[in-house]
């Protein structure tokens, strides 16, 4: 399907711009790779609980989903780019 | 146990004008894209029952409503391909909306998009390579 030029921009637009877009591309993807590489110490630290990673560090943390959010809130990050992930060393089988 | 392969997004969806980061799953299993989770839970308040639809799968059936959306990838060559999708968004039940085992599910990457894109999958160096293929004409910069 062809994607209006409108619709790409008014999207990119959200982010800031071109520019924007790379930079938080780039901090999103960093910090995704940063759990999968710290997986084992994250769950030392943070097991059963909720973890909030911008710019490749732990910037919050709490055992509740909602408790987090208003802590990176306060913390004044930009929520949409903040990497937000639930850490267990619970053996979870996972379907889809 | 290793990660699950995973590619990031910018999801867009301009009825609201609601974008973010998604780390979607890339799920082979999967025919169509969908947040879930975490990603979902954001979105409930905007939900339009009229668009609800049960969706199956190997672990059972769940709802989903559906969003316009646009999605904007970065390849290996740092290039932006940008996708129009009809969005699957999980319905989170209000009893479930602070369960974890709710809340963690990832968001699906389906076929929907990975039929169109090249994806190179380096088990060895858990990494996710993505190629734009040349016929598509969403390429963007």
């Amino acid at each position: 399907m062809v994607v209006s030029a409108k619709l790409i921009k008014e999207a990119l637009d959200s982010t800031g711009g071109e520019a924007q877009f790379a930079r938080q591309y780039q901090q999103y993807s960093d910090s995704v790779l940063f759990i999968d590489e710290h997986r084992q110490d994250l769950l030392k630290k943070h097991d059963g609980e909720w973890i909030a990673v911008y710019n490749s560090a732990v910037v919050a943390n709490s055992k509740k989903y909602d408790l987090l959010v208003s802590k990176v809130t306060r913390l004044k990050l930009p929520i949409k780019e903040v990497v937000i992930k639930f850490i267990s060393s619970r053996k979870v089988v996972t379907l889809f | 146990m290793s990660p699950a392969p995973a590619v990031q997004a910018l999801c867009y969806i301009p009825r609201i004008r609601h974008s973010e980061w998604v780390d979607f799953m890339i799920d082979t299993g999967a025919s169509a894209t969908c947040l879930n989770g975490i990603y979902a839970l954001g979105l409930e308040q905007y939900k339009r029952t009229g668009t609800i639809r049960s969706s199956a799968g190997i672990s059972g059936s769940c709802d989903y409503f559906y969003e316009d959306a646009l999605l904007i990838f970065m390849d290996t060559r740092r290039r932006q391909l940008a996708e129009s999708i009809k969005l699957g968004i999980q319905c989170i039940p209000a009893t479930n909306q602070d369960d974890p085992d709710w809340l963690h599910c990832p968001c699906l990457l389906g076929r929907d998009i990975i039929n169109k894109y090249v994806f190179t999958y380096d088990v060895q160096n858990d990494r996710v390579t993505l190629e734009g293929q040349a016929q598509l004409n969403t390429l963007v910069g």
